[in-house]
């Protein structure tokens, strides 16, 4: 064995031919990499500039979030004015009775509500959420519009379809039995 | 030109010196990187990783020790670091029992062999028996360093070595024996 280590040890081979280009090839680009070239300088303007317009769009998202959060109503329930219901076949303004009000079609009342605010910046309102100072409650008034719904003075009647038998006109046959009689 | 002069040529880029550098130790780094990989093309793989690092580190060399040795050095490493890459992908061949057999076989001193056919043989043993072979038989390595680099079990590094060394000598036993006529 001592042999064979010996030999090991001393075993040095004629290199392949082509190699030292090989070996300049890989030096000469592996310096390339930290040297200025427009390929390079290219590619991190690339993305340089893709760094920038990720963070401008994440920067505008969470603005938004913070917005909505302070422009949430402070008061939610509104109470509205219970709209009136006027019989127009009558041409007065009796309130009509229970059972007139259950059959006739109900009233719509449609609520809007309007949130009054002072226009405030964006950054002042953060600035404002940020520090102790109570936040300003944003008045809210109530509109009430209600919808009067016409009755229809007349009542449309569809015809329910009647049965009707048609009997078939002509002779009748009658059916004798082939007895020959 | 001088030693010393050569190395401060190459660390200017001067293509001339790195040249005769290349000459002077292309067989040596050649011969190194063909012993510690599987087939010649991962030595040449080998070979241009290490030349690229010596070229690259040449600032770093003090002249403390033998510039060869530190070559030598390079070189070893450099196939050390590849055999850690394909360390996953060769575990396989790391379960061989094959050479218990040839372990218990008697030393084998007149082995009538030339050193491609020994390059052969060597490169046929598993990688990990391989690179411990190498590095305990023909560099000098203590079995305690051997765990250390290859990051394994000193008793696994000794018995790697065993079984390479009982692999290497059945199959020069084999090359030999298809070289002695057979007497009728």
């Amino acid at each position: 064995m001592s042999k064979v280590v010996s030999d090991l040890q001393n075993y040095a081979p004629q290199a392949p031919a082509g190699m030292e280009d090989r070996i300049q090839k890989a030096l000469n680009k592996k310096k390339s990499f930290w040297s200025f070239s427009w390929y390079t300088m290219n590619v991190y303007l690339v993305a340089l500039v893709g760094a920038g317009v990720l963070a401008l769009v994440f920067s505008n998202r969470s603005e938004t979030i913070a917005v909505a959060q302070n422009s949430a109503p402070a008061a939610t329930e509104v109470n509205a004015i219970p709209a009136s219901v006027v019989d127009l076949n009558t041409s007065s303004h009796v309130i009509l009775n229970a059972e007139k009000e259950s059959k006739a079609t109900p009233a719509k009342t449609i609520r809007r509500s309007k949130i009054v605010q002072g226009e405030t910046s964006v950054s002042a309102l953060v600035v404002e959420n940020c520090q102790s100072t109570p936040i300003v409650e944003p008045a809210i008034v109530e509109v009430a519009e209600t919808v009067e719904v016409q009755r229809m003075p007349e009542e449309i009647q569809v015809p329910y379809p009647t049965k009707e038998v048609v009997k078939a006109k002509g002779r009748t046959l009658k059916l004798t039995r082939l007895t020959g009689k | 030109m001088e030693e010393k002069t050569l190395i401060q040529s190459c660390i200017r880029g001067d293509k001339s010196a790195q040249h005769l550098l290349y000459k002077k130790f292309s067989s040596l780094v050649f011969g190194i990187c063909l012993r510690y990989a599987k087939n010649r093309m991962e030595a040449e793989d080998s070979m241009q990783e290490a030349f690229v690092k010596i070229y690259n580190h040449l600032k770093d060399y003090q002249s403390a020790g033998s510039f060869e040795g530190w070559v030598r050095r390079i070189a070893v490493n450099t196939a050390i670091t590849g055999y850690r890459k394909n360390l996953r992908g060769r575990l396989e061949d790391e379960i061989d029992d094959r050479s218990e057999y040839a372990n218990s076989l008697v030393e084998h001193h007149d082995a009538d062999y030339t050193m491609e056919e020994l390059m052969i043989c060597v490169q046929a043993l598993p990688s990990g028996y391989r690179t411990v072979f190498n590095l305990y038989a023909v560099e000098g390595y203590k079995h305690k360093e051997i765990a250390e680099i290859l990051q394994i079990d000193v008793n696994t590094s000794k018995s790697q070595f065993s079984r390479a060394k009982g692999q290497l000598q059945k199959a020069l036993l084999e090359l030999s024996a298809q070289k002695i006529p057979v007497e009728s």
